[in-house]
């Protein structure tokens, strides 16, 4: 049984457009499904706008679905309520990205990392060591101790990042999200944080939801990856199977990822033009208006997702075309 | 739970602004002096004394005596309770009011904010002064009567500041974060957006208290007030506003200088309120003239 | 690699000295570097590192006060640009040296259409008609691929997408055909597939107007795409001065083999070995 399921889970926001009545209606997130095994890293990765953030937000309860379900542990999170719903979010927990308001700025960093514990009341269990337990969570994301009387304003991008993951970690989470965590950092202190989840993850046995914009880290950091445009899950792969990706999306997003040797420099034409806008009154497949190798169909009516293998799913109406067998188009 | 260290370093961050320092003493000094008034001062602030008229200082009157013979210094010392006492409590009941409405607003969203902004707005529409003297006539005369009107007629400013940070500061991911992290709603509201919506509120609230000030004495100075032979900044400022024609300089400047420095004394306490409460301010300097190095290295503004 | 004489821009021992409240501070301590007629400087460094003070401090937009202090020489096209009057390096600055700067929102002025900001930019400098201001401005905006130029120049920067009004902002800075270009982490706040968009524009309006371009940038990936040279700066020092594949095949200094190793992620590959071993079935 998967750790972590979703299926179909669409969440449409209603935007007031015209200027009396009339409303639009956002679809940041549709119908989206997958699931993620206990002990597993499941990356999503997607551009600005994909909706990423917005389901990180349902997934950590933040906010209610408009349809589908998600399901944590066997359990449908919109219909938990009480203790019970506590329980389950303290197994959820999230980690944002460090703009300088990831972390309250009027809170040391003792009283933030102490707060899951307090309001999980994982303090109440008797004989509970406070002290050394935060000692330990500051000390398994490297921080030092003296650490725990300080301000967010006195420490630097990378220290208040490790303080946002021992905050995960203090309320002894199954699951933990990252919402772009280490989008703001610089690369060596992004590697740095990269190779302390990779720690984190072998010694505490949790499951990670790592959700990205850079398709560089995937094959690193995670196991397989979902890729999103727009609200929809196009294609799901096992990262190190990610250059054999097919759907045109994601071979664009492989092709801009910026070389690592002058050596391999691109042409001076680019791979996918345009830009990911969303219109509301669009049918059929949305990344068609960008795609170089649209069928009529494309513009008609989206597709639905088509396994080819156990882990590589994909939407796209290029599917058509594939021989019974699965093999390469 | 761990001790919350927050209130300590308040109070060292507050006292470290010198501006500050100067209006906390100034004020200190002025509210000292109004309590122990009878002891500092040697006329009565409320009999007439026909003989000294418009008498510039003296000697004997230190700050000379107003239209009626009244010394000025008493009716200045004296004065300074209820200038002071409308200043601040009207102040408060009104920050106060905001406060409560603007985070019940911002809380609840949606229609109920919609339909309690629009109530403001509707409040706000109205011409200030014509309310303040419409309710005051309608009530009875006197200063508590007097503060009530002025903070019924100026909560709805805070309300509409209130209710934007609160909106503002509940987006940001620290809220997120603590929501994720098991907070109740009540933590959520009192603990985390709140505290840092108050910057904005203390600002607004030190201006307030120089529009107070005036407004009580645009109030007395209509005869809606208190009483004329009672003293107060504002209605001496008003009062002899004659007597500059006739050369008595002395009648307005002194309570005019008074009030202007408790106004610039409360602002630069005001200010000195808003970085303390700030951490991220207090770091990297809210005052232009010298980064300090922390801002440099953090590739923050040197412009 | 470049010589000094036939150098575009040349810059010997910049320095910026700050005096702040805790003494002074070197953000940017003794930066030399030359960049020739028609080539890519790539300025590579982590946040902190004086790369963006560097930039503003060559084209003087830091503000002059007495806590401030520079030294060094800006040689540009022969002028020394520290020894300029503020009034000539206005007139530099557009007209000789083109800016593209990080968030295109902050850099364009959100209340006044695209068209009247490049008109305005024309007839300041130009001197020329309205009219004749328009038509280069649609050149100039179809120069850097964007198409319905009538429709853009009536809209105002917030009705424009985020890659759109960094285009807009390259137009800006080559409308007047500028022979150093000066980007400042040009797509850093783009999503990945507009920044390869906006790099391709970039190396082709290089080629075709032969301007020169400093460009900033804290991703080895961008310059890598785009430098010919590439200077690493760490703490205000350039630490390591290099042509573009020699860097990247032969680093020298010790942080630049940790910048490299640090983007190609190399670094994570033996925890991912053993991530790879699969995830544990519930």
């Amino acid at each position: 049984m998967a750790l972590l399921q979703l299926e179909n889970v669409a969440k449409h926001y209603r935007l007031h457009k015209s200027w009396l009545f009339g409303h639009e209606i956002n679809r940041a997130v549709d119908g989206i499904t997958f699931s993620v095994m206990a002990g597993e890293s499941f990356g999503i990765v997607g551009e600005s706008g994909c909706g990423k953030s917005t389901l990180a937000g349902l997934i950590a309860m933040l906010e209610p679905v408009t349809a589908g379900k998600i399901f944590f542990q066997g359990e449908d999170l919109a219909v938990v309520t009480g203790s019970r719903r506590r329980a389950v979010r303290q197994k959820i927990q999230i980690v944002f990205q460090d703009i300088y308001a990831s972390l309250n700025p009027r809170f040391s960093i003792g009283e933030t990392v102490s707060e899951p514990i307090a309001n999980f009341d994982l303090h109440k269990a008797p004989g509970f060591p406070l002290q050394k337990r935060l000692d330990e969570l500051l000390d398994m994301v490297e921080l030092p101790k003296n650490m725990l009387n300080r301000y967010p304003a006195e420490l630097s991008g990378g220290e208040r990042q490790r303080v946002g993951i021992a905050r995960s970690l203090a309320a002894n989470p199954r699951l933990i999200l990252f919402d772009e965590a280490t989008s703001g950092l610089d690369v060596t202190l992004q590697s740095q944080i990269l190779r302390l989840l990779q720690r984190l993850k072998r010694e505490l046995g949790l499951t990670y939801l790592f959700i990205t914009h850079n398709l560089q880290l995937l094959p690193w950091v995670t196991d397989r990856v979902g890729v999103m445009y727009l609200g929809k899950l196009v294609e799901t792969i096992d990262s190190s199977e990610l250059a054999k990706a097919r759907h045109p999306y994601t071979r664009s997003l492989l092709a801009a990822t910026p070389v690592m040797h002058p050596r391999l420099r691109r042409g001076t034409k680019p791979v996918a033009a345009g830009e990911a806008v969303y219109s509301p009154k669009m049918a059929g497949c949305r990344f068609c208006p960008r795609c170089s190798e649209a069928l009529p169909q494309c513009s008609e009516s989206e597709p639905g997702t088509v396994w080819l293998g156990e882990k590589h799913g994909i939407a796209c109406h290029l599917t058509d075309f594939l021989p019974e067998n699965g093999r390469c188009l | 739970m761990v001790e919350r260290a927050a209130m300590t370093t308040f109070w060292q961050r507050f006292f470290c602004h010198r501006l500050g320092n100067v209006g906390l003493v100034f004020l200190t000094i002025c509210i000292l002096a109004a309590v122990c008034a009878p002891l500092l001062t040697a006329f009565s602030a409320v009999d007439t004394n026909l003989a000294a008229v418009r008498q510039a200082p003296t000697y004997e009157h230190w700050l000379g005596t107003d239209e009626l013979g009244r010394d000025i210094w008493s009716r200045l010392v004296y004065g300074a309770r209820v200038s002071l006492l409308v200043g601040v409590a009207s102040v408060v009941l009104s920050t106060t009011i905001g406060l409560g409405f603007g985070v019940v607003s911002g809380y609840l969203g949606g229609l109920a904010d919609n339909i309690l902004m629009r109530i403001v707005d509707g409040l706000l529409s109205l011409p200030s002064l014509v309310l303040v003297i419409a309710l005051q006539a309608l009530g009875n005369q006197g200063l508590i009567s007097v503060v009530l009107v002025i903070a019924c007629t100026t909560w709805m400013q805070t309300a509409r500041l209130v209710r934007t940070e609160f909106l503002s500061v509940k987006q940001r991911p620290f809220v997120k974060a603590a929501a994720v992290a098991g907070a109740s709603d009540w933590a959520l509201v009192f603990r985390h957006t709140l505290p840092n919506c108050l910057a904005s509120v203390v600002v607004l609230a030190t201006l307030n208290v120089g529009h107070a000030i005036i407004t009580e004495a645009a109030l007395s100075f209509l005869g809606m007030g208190i009483p004329p032979h009672q003293p107060s900044w504002g209605n001496m400022l008003m009062g002899g506003q004659r007597s500059i024609l006739a050369g008595a300089w002395w009648i307005t400047m002194f309570p005019g200088l008074m009030i202007v420095a408790t106004v610039l004394a409360v602002n630069f306490v005001g200010d000195a309120i808003r970085d303390a409460l700030d951490p991220l301010r207090f770091y990297h300097g809210s005052t232009p003239k010298k980064t300090t190095k922390a801002a440099v290295t953090a590739g923050n503004e040197v412009n | 690699m470049f010589r000094h004489n036939q150098a575009c821009l040349s810059v010997e021992n910049l320095s910026v000295n700050i005096n702040t409240q805790d003494g002074i501070v070197h953000p940017v301590k003794d930066v030399s570097f030359a960049i020739g007629q028609g080539r890519v400087l790539g300025l590579v460094g982590e946040s902190g590192s004086g790369k963006s003070l560097t930039a503003k401090a060559i084209l003087r937009l830091l503000t002059q006060n007495k806590n401030i202090e520079y030294n060094g020489r800006v040689i540009f096209e022969g002028q020394d640009l520290f020894k300029l009057s503020p009034a000539s390096m206005r007139s530099l600055r557009g007209r000789r040296l083109g800016m593209v700067f990080q968030d295109p929102l902050a850099a364009l002025n959100p209340v006044l259409t695209i068209g009247r900001q490049l008109r305005e930019l024309f007839t300041a400098h130009t001197g020329c008609s309205g009219g004749e201001a328009d038509k280069q401005s649609f050149a100039v905006l179809k120069k850097v691929g964007l198409l319905n130029q009538e429709r853009i120049c009536r809209q105002y920067p917030h009705q424009l997408s985020g890659g759109m009004r960094q285009r807009v902002c390259i137009a800006l800075a080559i409308a007047l055909k500028p022979s150093l270009i000066i980007a400042d982490e040009p797509t850093t706040a783009l999503d990945v597939t507009l920044q390869a968009q906006i790099l391709a524009e970039l190396k082709t309006l290089q080629q075709d107007y032969g301007a020169a371009i400093l460009l900033i940038s804290h991703d080895m990936g961008v310059i890598a795409e785009l430098a010919d040279d590439v200077a690493v700066m760490r703490h205000g020092t350039i630490v390591e001065y290099n042509d573009c594949f020699n860097l990247f095949d032969y680093p020298h200094h010790e942080y630049t083999k940790r910048l490299l190793l640090a983007s190609s992620l190399t670094e994570l590959a033996d925890g991912a070995r053993r991530y790879n071993d699969g995830p544990a079935t519930a």
